[in-house]
């Protein structure tokens, strides 16, 4: 039924609607072909998978800005371990996830042990991280990786499903099944909701802390090697200005700046939005700093809506 | 043994309750001593305290605006009003016990609305003013009440625990009884 309420609860599907009709008139149908709509859930797939951790992370009223080195550092050092170090692609793969979720940990010390705000913590290890990156690649790509490592990025199932998109989707529902049908949810949304109330009710907020950018560490991991796979080659830039298309997505989804409130089906449309949009732009020969320009407004445009509503209830 | 009792509702501190209770009961077993029980014993680990109601406080906001698994979420609000005893027989005196102890419980919670931390934005670094705390404690209230209870149709079942909420709001700041008033007009329309 169409009323009002449905178009409120529904709005972002909608604006998803809108923006798929718009690219498909406007690129002679070439938007909605059978093989732009592969391409976008590859393209669509790292967002997505980093977004989950990202959702997490702002679901309790924080931000991790350091997803973006993470996943540099992630493409550099996987790339080194295989080609330099001529380590075994799954032990490579292995090794990287786990130092991609220690950075979060470490990220995690720093926010909840330490006391130090959020974005100023995840802006130090982005820095350091960065830095990191390209004292291993000495500012080089690193290329020549084992044919079986394309399963993360270019192989596809059946012919036509790529890989990258079945573990997007697979993280999704890892994800939503954490937020709706574990203790550690509940405990995300009360944290967001009243952090000091969520500590007398008896939960340990420091840990489930640490459990979070865990998360958003090891997320960020996975979507650094989708996307080795899928270029094929590591580039210590790659991850540059990442996390801002990832809190894009999330706030786009419905996470609110605020904390507390936010589902994994919103951040869903928010990537599938943001990722239809950047194709879209390239379809439409869109230059590269335009398509920055749009995105950082939409960004604006997201937290405007959220911050907006807010005020609207105040009067 | 009035005033202990008075007191014994009005303290906040779960230790100092426990210890109250002790004078008050001296090991007879008592409604009070079940609500306690019920309110504070975390289940997995006997030796810690923990805060069932106060969690159900900061939960049951979240369960109101979920869109999605609407039968699960009505599950879990049916399992929260169990955990209130709201489904049990209760008698006069039982039932004003179980209210003072919802008032406890909302009151605890409301102790911790004016920290510097709730309701700020932007991940930490704007600060909510008063007038933002208020009206986000009373959507808060709301949620956990009377939202919750409508959204499902339990506003009988959850009668007593919207009652309590209420009360307690108004108590904490009289001026929230106007936007709380604002929701109720907000959701019938």
């Amino acid at each position: 039924m169409l009323n009002a309420n449905f178009l409120k609860q529904n709005a972002i599907w909608l604006v998803f609607l809108a923006e798929i009709i718009i690219f498909a008139i406007a690129s002679d149908g070439t938007f909605i072909s059978g093989r732009n709509i592969i391409n976008i859930s590859r393209q669509v797939s790292y967002y997505g998978i980093a977004a989950i951790g990202m959702t997490f992370v702002i679901l309790i009223a924080d931000i991790d800005l350091s997803i973006g080195s993470i996943i540099t550092l992630v493409n550099v050092v996987c790339a080194w371990l295989m080609v330099a170090a001529g380590v075994n692609m799954w032990v490579a793969v292995a090794i990287s996830l786990i130092m991609a979720t220690g950075i979060g940990l470490i990220n995690a010390v720093m926010v909840a042990a330490v006391g130090i705000p959020a974005l100023i913590a995840t802006f130090a290890s982005q820095t350091v991280f960065e830095g990191v990156a390209y004292l291993i690649s000495g500012g080089r790509p690193i290329a020549g990786f084992d044919s079986d490592f394309g399963i993360f990025g270019r192989w596809s199932a059946f012919d036509f499903l790529p890989i990258c998109a079945i573990l997007m989707i697979i993280c999704f529902a890892v994800g939503s099944f954490i937020l709706n049908k574990t203790y550690f949810g509940r405990y995300f949304y009360a944290i967001g909701g009243n952090e000091e109330a969520a500590e007398l009710s008896g939960i340990r907020v420091n840990r489930v802390k640490y459990l979070i950018y865990a998360f958003s560490g090891f997320f960020a991991g996975l979507a650094g090697i989708v996307l080795l796979s899928r270029a094929n080659s590591a580039q210590s830039t790659v991850g540059k200005g990442l996390e801002f298309d990832v809190i894009t997505c999330v706030v786009l989804g419905g996470v609110s700046v605020y904390g507390g409130v936010g589902s994994m089906s919103g951040v869903i449309a928010g990537v599938l939005i943001i990722g239809s949009l950047t194709n879209g732009m390239i379809l439409m020969d869109v230059s590269e700093y335009t398509q920055m320009v749009v995105k950082g407004l939409v960004l604006a445009v997201a937290v405007g809506i959220d911050c907006m509503s807010k005020k609207r209830r105040k009067r | 043994m009035e005033h202990q009792i008075k007191e014994y509702f009005e303290e906040l501190n779960p230790e100092k309750r426990k210890a109250l209770l002790e004078e008050i009961d001296r090991d007879t077993p008592s409604f009070r001593r079940e609500l306690y029980k019920k309110r504070f014993e975390f289940r997995r680990k006997p030796d810690r305290i923990a805060d069932l109601w106060l969690f159900k406080c900061v939960y049951l906001p979240g369960l109101y605006r979920r869109k999605f698994l609407k039968k699960a979420t009505l599950r879990e609000v049916n399992l929260t009003i169990d955990e209130f005893f709201l489904r049990e027989k209760l008698n006069d005196e039982q039932r004003e016990e179980l209210y003072l102890e919802m008032r406890n419980a909302v009151r605890r919670y409301l102790s911790t609305c004016r920290s510097a931390k709730y309701a700020s934005s932007f991940f930490g670094l704007k600060k909510a003013t008063d007038e933002e705390k208020f009206q986000r404690t009373t959507e808060d209230i709301w949620k956990m009440s009377r939202g919750i209870a409508r959204v499902y149709g339990l506003e009988k079942e959850l009668s007593l625990w919207c009652d309590a909420c209420y009360a307690e709001l108004i108590a904490y700041e009289p001026s929230c009884e106007k936007l709380f008033r604002e929701l109720e007009e907000d959701f019938k329309k």
